[in-house]
């Protein structure tokens, strides 16, 4: 009953306020003439009763207000003039709305667009079914990473043994020919289990995925494409569906286009693959039979429990498979959404994030100063609307009502410049960051993050105002005119701690920064052991079905390389399976006489002779290979000091024998498994920057057909002539063979090295330059402010006899005497903080001294300009004008 | 007249315009009058808080309200006690009973 009442109560208050208000005068008025008739019966004159009525009964307007509040959704009847009120306030002072209204925008904006990464890359990389619990085995051994792939036996005991995974699949990538007319092109293609495409739930744009019944015996080959191939390749032809295709020497029918972000395995079409214990899965060359395994935990599972499932299934193959499980081997489950980006990046948007959200606290504090400044202005305004019966809190709400207006355009403003932002953004981040799936944009995820920040926003901003309404005392500010000083240097207090904190968080943003370029620098200038410039790489597409032993691709590579060393400026070339800085192929090396390692951690490189010099790698000792070694596939091996220092520590390591205990199971791989060292090269970097070289080995090309077969070309000449000039050689030998991917070795040195600290560099700057801006503005706005304020006190102290330079001092210190205590107290911060950022800082402390007095000394500077404007104002007052208004 | 009136407990108010209303329909200044009496002339209350919690109490059912006519003929609002006031009535009168019994409990223990 009585929630019905206040229902009823609600409703009316709602809808048909005129009358409540009406019925509200009335009693009100009934009630003063009945206290009036009730003095006159006690015999006062009428009008003196009238008038003691009156003042017993007290202000009528302030009575009306407090019943107002009393009612039933009041608030909500209140907040629309509120709303109305708070537009006519800030369109009546266009230049403060459009300047607090870009800096929060600019604020929210970058805030939003940095989550957006977040949210694309590492919140909701994938788009499969229940990805959060997508997982896949790794196994380590002592630490270091050695397999994530497995031999069928394993994978299908995994699959048929474990208690912690709902479904799990395996896929096997391997490089195809896929062959449509004469053109034949390869492609990356993923063997899968057809259960897969149920796991992973996502449906074809058209036709139908892989199923179990593509893998009986019997099933016509079949194949499914991504997106990707079917707009390149495809013309996005509708009516591919049903063709047959050529697939490395296999007819096979289109079966099925997956839509835009199925990219699972990275792979460009899908191929049906039942997994037995003994099948024997096809994939690129040594890395044959291994499998990728992928499933679902089940609920409630964590990794860990998993790896401990699976631990469990593994143990016996320990001694079969002691490549992939080592003694001492420990299974480890990585679930997709924790290993979509490598942990620097991970790391360096996280960076970005306390980055972004500095440069939005700055913002805040600015517009806090802004609105600060106008609440003062406001004192007259704000004291008659209390002396009209607004409680307190009704003008505190007043002022929250015009900063959320204020956040809510500029959040409207901020996604805006968000969405521009991000496209410009995404093109920067370097390629192979983050997976093929992830999405970046404005999701609507993104949208609610930035609806909750500028909640935030508003009300931090609004809570200075608030607060010193809140102690503004009416009678004084109308008694005043408006015009205070008092209260105005009382309230400095909070303005100052505003500019303190906004000086100190751009110290910080920027010494982040600059911290940042040093560290690149340093990367830039770190010795990698050869000469990366002038060197250009071809990768090579073999025909299918030709070319299949060593030699036969040797004796092509011969007559090219020998008519290219023939071109002008071609100073070395040479046959290689793999160029810095990647590395095909870790291995173990077994020496003889030594233990043999427990681990793969040893790069092998299949060359011809010319590789040394192409490189430009010296030899330190011994010799290197003779054109007759490698024509002859000669047992010999060249290696680096960093292999000789871990096999042989001083002994003299030329001379000695060694065996490859992983290539041994390559069906061309020599009868005679030993290998003599004939000569150790200098190091030079192959693990990253950062870190000490591994160890390497060299082998003549001419050993195996497997892995990949690829040139490297040293010259003078223009790096695109000679790639024209590579591509020309092969097709005058032979049209089959494609040259694929081509390059400089120093622009993939760039896009590994430097490309994701230059990103973190870049955003990270920006942010920082825009910070210092805003800094500048802030500080700007607040002198001047003061010097407004104070122009009446300055134009008296000019009058008494101050002069200018003496008036220019004061206004100068008072300002600095803020940055500076910013400065101080960013400095401090820095020093704690910077601690966060080791990871990403090499070469550099991060306590470095010269970087933190050199942002010292800007924002000191910046500071200093944006002090200096106003103090320049304020040494120009004229005392006869600013006296004149009192 | 005595002026601490004006700094009556929460819920005092409530408690007094219920128990005024018991006897009777009264109109804002009876109450005000009614409540002057029963208490002897200690609570005073100023039309600044009865008229906000008549209508904070007339929005949560303890009371309603009606236009009737005064002793000298004039339009006024009336008020009266409802189901649900009668018993935030006894419910208030029993906790202000339990109040000040501590309270004087407290005063007079040393």
């Amino acid at each position: 009953m009585p929630l019905f009442v206040k229902v009823r109560s609600f409703l009316r208050n709602l809808f048909s306020i005129r009358r409540v208000e009406m019925g509200l005068d009335e009693e009100v008025r009934a009630h003063l003439e009945m206290l009036a008739e009730e003095k006159i019966a006690a015999g006062m004159k009428p009008e003196e009763a009238r008038r003691v009525a009156r003042i017993e009964f007290g202000g009528i307007q302030q009575v009306k207000e407090q019943v107002r509040e009393e009612r039933v959704g009041h608030w909500l009847r209140s907040v629309m003039p509120d709303c109305r009120y708070g537009i006519r306030q800030l369109r009546n002072s266009p230049g403060f709305t459009a300047v607090a209204v870009l800096t929060l925008a600019l604020g929210i904006g970058a805030t939003t667009a940095i989550f957006s990464i977040i949210d694309g890359s590492l919140l909701r990389p994938y788009p499969y079914k229940d990805a959060e619990r997508l997982a896949n085995p790794v196994v380590f051994s002592a630490d270091q990473f050695r397999a994530w792939r497995f031999p069928a036996a394993a994978f299908v005991d995994f699959k048929k043994q474990n208690h912690t995974f709902e479904d799990m699949f395996g896929l096997v990538n391997r490089e195809v020919h896929f062959s449509r007319g004469q053109v034949s092109e390869p492609f990356f293609a993923g063997s899968v289990t057809p259960d897969m495409f149920e796991s992973l739930g996502i449906a074809p744009l058209l036709g139908r995925p892989l199923t179990a019944e593509d893998v009986r015996p019997g099933a016509p080959p079949v194949f499914v494409i991504n997106y990707n191939l079917w707009t390149k390749l495809l013309d996005r032809d509708p009516k591919v569906l049903g063709n047959t295709y050529t697939v490395d020497a296999t007819r096979m029918t289109l079966v099925g286009v997956m839509p835009p972000r199925f990219q699972i395995g990275g792979c460009d079409l899908w191929l049906p693959l039942n997994i037995t214990r003994d099948t024997f899965v096809p994939g690129s060359g040594i890395e044959s039979n291994e499998i990728w395994t992928v499933g679902h935990l089940r609920t409630g599972i964590s990794p860990e429990t998993a790896a401990a499932d699976l631990q469990i299934i593994a143990a016996p193959f320990q001694k079969d498979d002691p490549i992939y499980f080592p003694p001492h081997f420990k299974v480890v489950v990585n679930t997709f959404n924790s290993e979509s980006v490598d942990r620097d990046f991970k790391f360096g948007l996280f960076a970005l994030m306390a980055g972004v959200s500095m440069l939005l606290l700055i913002a805040c504090s600015n517009v806090a100063n802004l609105l600060l400044a106008r609440a003062t202005t406001r004192e007259k305004e704000f004291g008659i609307r209390s002396a009209l019966g607004a409680s307190r809190v009704r003008l505190v709400r007043q002022l929250l009502v015009e900063s959320f207006l204020l956040a809510l355009v500029s959040c409207a403003l901020g996604c805006l410049f968000a969405f521009i932002g991000l496209k410009a953004i995404v093109a920067m981040i370097p390629s192979d960051t983050i997976p093929p799936e992830a999405v970046i944009g404005l999701s609507r995820m993104a949208l609610l993050f930035s609806l909750a920040a500028t909640i935030l926003t508003a009300l931090i901003c609004g809570l200075a105002p608030a607060l010193h309404t809140l102690r503004t005392d009416a009678q004084i500010a109308l008694a005043s005119g408006g015009k205070r000083l008092s209260a105005s240097l009382r309230h400095g207090k909070l303005r100052s701690a505003l500019v303190i904190t906004e000086v100190a968080l751009s110290i910080v943003l920027s010494i982040g920064s600059v911290l940042i370029v040093r560290s690149l620098l340093a990367l830039q200038n770190v010795d990698i052991g050869f000469k990366p410039s002038n060197i250009v790489y071809a990768r090579i597409s073999w025909p299918d079905g030709q070319y299949e032993s060593a030699q036969q691709k040797h004796s092509l590579f011969r007559k090219v390389l020998d008519r290219l060393t023939q071109f002008p400026g071609v100073t070395a070339a040479t046959e290689t399976s793999s160029y810095p800085p990647h590395t095909f192929g870790w291995t173990t090396v077994v020496v003889s006489g030594k233990t043999p390692p427990q681990n793969r951690n040893t790069a092998s490189i299949m060359c011809t002779e010319g590789y040394f010099r192409t490189l430009g790698r010296p030899l330190l000792r011994g010799s290197l290979f003779s054109q007759n070694d490698v024509d002859s596939s000669r047992h010999v091996v060249v290696v680096n000091q960093t292999f000789v220092r871990d096999h042989f520590g001083e002994e003299d390591p030329v001379g000695r024998q060694v065996r490859f205990s992983d290539f041994e199971t390559l069906a061309d791989w020599p009868r005679d498994p030993f290998f003599e060292i004939i000569g150790v090269i200098a190091d030079a970097k192959n693990a990253g920057l950062q870190d000490p070289p591994k160890p390497e080995i060299y082998l003549p090309a001419t050993l195996t057909a497997a892995g990949p077969h690829n040139l490297m070309v040293r010259s003078t000449a223009y790096p695109l002539a000679i790639i024209q000039q590579i591509r020309s050689e092969f097709s005058a030998i032979d049209p089959d063979v494609a040259v694929g991917e081509t390059g400089t070795v120093a622009s993939l040195l760039n896009h590994q090295y430097f490309a994701r600290p230059r990103f973190l560099l870049v955003m990270l700057c920006a942010f920082a330059t825009v910070a210092l801006l805003f800094v500048a503005a802030g500080v700007f706005s607040v002198v001047s402010y003061t010097v407004a304020l104070r122009s009446h006190e300055i134009g008296i102290r000019m009058a008494l006899g101050a002069q200018s330079t003496q008036v220019l001092a004061m206004v100068l210190k008072r300002g600095m005497r803020l940055i500076l205590a910013g400065i101080a107290l960013g400095l401090f911060a820095s020093y704690f903080l910077a601690r966060a950022l080791a990871s990403q800082i090499w070469g550099v402390s991060t306590t470095n001294p010269p970087s933190f007095a050199a942002v010292a000394a800007l924002a000191f500077f910046v500071g200093g300009v944006a002090c200096l404007l106003p103090a320049c104002r304020a040494a120009r007052v004229d005392p006869m004008v600013a006296l004149r208004y009192e | 007249m005595n002026s601490e009136p004006t700094t009556l407990l929460q819920g005092t108010l409530d408690l007094l315009i219920l128990k005024s209303l018991v006897a009777g329909e009264l109109h804002g200044l009876g109450i005000s009058r009614r409540v002057q009496q029963i208490t002897g002339g200690t609570f005073d209350v100023k039309p600044g808080s009865l008229f906000p919690a008549l209508h904070r109490m007339e929005e949560e059912g303890w009371i309603s309200s009606f236009w009737g006519e005064s002793e000298n003929n004039r339009r006024a609002k009336y008020y009266r006690l409802t189901k649900p006031g009668r018993k935030q009535l006894e419910v208030e009168t029993k906790r202000w009973g339990r109040i000040s019994l501590a309270i004087g409990q407290a005063l007079q223990s040393s």
